[in-house]
């Protein structure tokens, strides 16, 4: 679904520690609002950021999955939210207004978070995530661990593919039946995969340890990214924009419920 | 609990955690078409990945069960709020299995007590895991627990349940001849249990299933939280220690004694 596009947006040049720590306030960002109409001007800003990284057409084409989303939610909180005020009695139900209202806000909420990982991940190579990561003060190991999974997902998938390819030629077809014989039918298919990945796991070790992973000295990375001025910008932005969406949060507006 | 540390200084267990996360990851992906709730959670026969690497590859599952979500969420353009209690809940679901079933770590055909203990820490595994998620996103007011709580708590017992005993059959003898197995790893340590073991899995399992029924009681509004504090008050003797909790509780206030055990469990066993 993801992939890092080749682009030169301004985004792209951003230091990965800037985006990663973006990434971070965003998250708390998009939880400090649950009115409709504040997270629809997040999502608008959300928005913008997907334009300047050029990753918009990408967000777009899953407007379906986003609809799915606004409905299941504004469903299921007016479900399972019982709070006072005016409400609809549907089908011998009390479903309250603030509680509609409310699974708007969290529709829009999960939309928003979304479309800003759909720019993340669109414009920060995985190899400059974990470098981000790891300027961030996460140990090499735990960032060597995480980027070698990363790379590890597409051979698994070639692994099974070619399992898969072989195991046709000798009839088993893991794609025929129903959903559920579907599913077991994939652990055929699964046990070479693991084996083939586990085998190869074992020969990786090994070869790490021949190139010193072991040794305990300070590593040099051959990818090098300086902070800019674009980098001190975005974050002053994003900061500014947190702390003042929790003043006004603080303050009572920005929620139908109260509730995060 | 120390052997979560120290594996980081063992290469081939750190290779095992970047394994676990990819395949569990690579498991993931195709199934984000199967969605259950949008955003969410999908259809994961993945999560018996977490669960017999656990047996197997002992302190390299739970790190590798939570990166792989975090490998997952990304690739699935994902990543959010979710994510975070995601990667709580599944470094549980890679964790409890191998502090469960720690007697097996020589046999490599289970027998039917080994498979009944497998079975029984996979099933303690998967609803710490759901009961986790469910009240992280509960508690950020995202998705109500009894539905996501519920659905993860179900997915997980379903393919953890099933597939794990499979999967260890077919896998442990492999892993062992290519010393893998992290009791080949980390030597005669890994195989002894917790002196604290006995009062760890009361606390694990108290928790993990009074957190499953409490959760779905304060979620579905079926006993109040002012319900709750009335009972926890009478329990504790009308003691004081929760008189400032009052007015509306609800399932994140309701359910965090259940963590804390389930913390405490997980310490200890």
């Amino acid at each position: 679904m993801m992939e890092e596009r080749q682009n030169s947006s301004p985004l792209h040049h951003l230091h990965p520690s800037t985006k990663v720590l973006c990434l971070l306030l965003f998250l708390v960002w998009a939880m400090v609002f649950n009115h409709p109409l504040y997270h629809l001007a997040i999502t608008a800003l959300v928005v913008i950021i997907n334009l300047i990284g050029g990753s918009f057409r990408r967000a777009l084409s899953f407007w379906k999955f986003y609809l799915v989303i606004a409905c299941a939610a504004v469903l299921l909180w007016s479900l399972f939210l019982d709070e006072p005020g005016p409400a609809y009695n549907i089908l011998g139900r009390h479903i309250a207004t603030s509680a509609i209202l409310y699974g708007i806000g969290m529709g829009l909420r999960l939309i928003s978070l979304i479309l800003f990982a759909v720019v993340f991940s669109s414009t920060t190579p995985v190899e400059a995530f974990t470098y981000g990561l790891r300027r961030l003060g996460l140990p090499y190991r735990v960032g060597f661990s995480l980027s070698l999974a990363f790379r590890l997902v597409p051979s698994v998938y070639q692994t099974a593919k070619m399992v898969e390819s072989a195991q046709q030629a000798r009839g088993h077809n893991p794609r025929k039946g129903g959903p559920l014989r579907r599913i077991f039918g994939f652990v055929p298919l699964m046990i070479p995969t693991i084996l083939y990945t586990l085998r190869s796991a074992n020969n990786l070790s090994l070869a790490l340890e021949c190139k010193g992973f072991g040794l305990k000295r300070k590593r040099t990375s051959l990818a090098r990214y300086r902070i800019g001025w674009g980098d001190i910008l975005t974050l002053a932005l994003f900061i500014v924009g947190l702390s003042a969406s929790i003043w006004l949060r603080l303050k009572g507006y920005g929620a139908v419920i109260d509730r995060l | 609990m120390k052997d979560l540390i120290s594996m980081w200084n063992k290469t081939r267990l750190i290779v095992l955690v970047a394994v676990t996360a990819a395949v569990y990851a690579a498991l993931m992906l195709p199934f984000k078409l199967v969605t259950i709730i949008p955003g969410y959670t999908e259809l994961r026969p993945g999560v018996a990945i977490p669960t017999v690497f656990s047996i197997l590859f002992g302190p390299a599952a739970p790190w590798g069960a939570a990166f792989g979500n975090i490998v997952g969420d990304y690739l699935g353009g994902m990543l959010g709020w979710g994510s975070l209690f995601g990667l709580l809940g599944n470094f549980f679901l890679g964790y409890i299995p191998y502090r469960v079933a720690k007697p097996l770590v020589h046999r490599i055909k289970p027998g039917l007590w080994g498979t009944v203990q497998i079975i029984l820490a996979c099933a303690l595994a998967s609803i710490v895991c759901g009961v986790i998620i469910g009240w992280g996103l509960d508690l950020l007011g995202i998705l109500p627990f009894a539905t996501l709580g519920n659905i993860i708590i179900i997915n997980n017992l379903l393919f953890t349940c099933i597939l794990t005993p499979i999967f260890y059959r077919l896998l442990v003898f492999r892993s062992r001849r290519w010393n893998l197995h992290y009791t080949q790893v980390l030597g005669e340590d890994a195989e002894r249990r917790s002196r604290t073991f006995g009062i760890g899995i009361i606390l694990l399992t108290i928790g993990a299933v009074g957190g499953w029924v409490a959760g779905n009681l304060l979620s579905l509004q079926i006993i109040e939280g002012s319900d709750l504090i009335a009972l926890l008050q009478q329990a504790s003797g009308g003691g004081y220690f929760i008189e400032g909790a009052s007015g509306s509780l609800t399932v994140s206030w309701g359910l965090s004694p259940a963590i804390l055990m389930i913390i405490a469990g997980a310490i200890l066993i």
